[in-house]
């Protein structure tokens, strides 16, 4: 079954992904709406924070298909299968919750600017990864091929965080740089405590999801084991 | 420059939130369930491997 010490980091991680986007939440809905964007600044404290969640989790998903690449450990795989949905959720809500942000204040649901364009082959990838894992009838090919995939997609990710300096883009450049924030003070709290709680939520996702893959290989080997008998 | 009012665009936000609670919402509840049904099945499956045994 699941070792003890991922059920108890769950927990924990539901706990203080509750506890976190409550707080966080308050923040958002008592802090003043922006001069120029009204109330729409409100994207921002969802929008920010899961682009940052789908880059994070795929640096993730690079460094377990290193590690199952390299040493072939089992849990890497799993880890691996068990973020890739999760960065798919974070990527998708980042492109949506961009596009509706993008209606009021750009007239437009959608441009094809760098930063939107590399951030939807992101999703793409992360779509095509879980469609990659699945087409193979053997799970430890699958497992290699996709680890593979997932190396050579990592080239998109220099390219989204470098590309509103690369090109000149409709998307504004990074304005959360730590200590040299251009976000005033009342509007940058939601934003960091939004920002640690998306982190909580990411991880919770992702130990949720990697127990769920855990017991779904163990359910199989089992029921392999009582065909054969 | 002046603000926009207060309420124009107050939809587009509850639309973003929405969209965000939807989505890691029900997969959350999904693998929850599927997680609960799976261990319950893969416990039957081990408790009657034992019953075998004995």
């Amino acid at each position: 079954m699941i070792p003890r010490g991922v059920s108890w980091l769950q927990q924990g991680m539901a706990w203080a992904t509750a506890t976190l986007l409550a707080f966080g939440l308050w923040l958002v809905f008592t802090a003043p709406p922006d001069f120029q964007q009204g109330v729409t600044v409100r994207i921002m404290y969802v929008h920010v924070p899961s682009a940052k969640m789908s880059l994070l989790i795929y640096l993730l998903l690079t460094l377990v298909s290193l590690l199952f690449l390299w040493k072939g450990y089992d849990w890497a795989d799993r880890l691996s299968e068990a973020a890739t949905p999760v960065g798919a959720a974070f990527a998708a809500v980042t492109l949506v919750t961009g596009s509706i942000w993008g209606k009021p204040m750009w007239g437009a649901w959608w441009a094809w600017d760098a930063r939107l364009t590399s951030m939807l082959v992101l999703l793409v990838l992360y779509v095509g990864l879980i469609a990659l894992r699945s087409a193979f009838d053997d799970a430890r090919r699958g497992a290699r091929s996709t680890a593979v995939m997932v190396l050579v997609g990592a080239v998109d990710l220099p390219i989204i965080h470098y590309s509103v300096q690369w090109w000149r883009t409709l998307h504004q450049p990074a304005s959360f740089n730590g200590p040299t924030s251009a976000i005033a003070a009342p509007l940058l709290w939601p934003l960091l405590v939004m920002s640690v709680a998306f982190l909580a939520l990411a991880c919770y996702m992702v130990l949720l999801k990697f127990r769920l893959v855990t017991v779904q290989r163990q359910l199989e080997e089992k029921l392999e084991q009582v065909e054969a008998s | 420059m002046t603000p926009p009012p207060p309420d124009l665009y107050q939809h587009y936000v509850w639309a973003a939130y929405g969209v965000a609670l939807a989505l890691y919402g029900g997969l959350i509840l999904s693998w929850h369930w599927r997680c609960r049904h799976d261990e319950r099945k893969l416990r039957q499956l081990s408790a009657s491997d034992e019953e075998v045994a004995s």
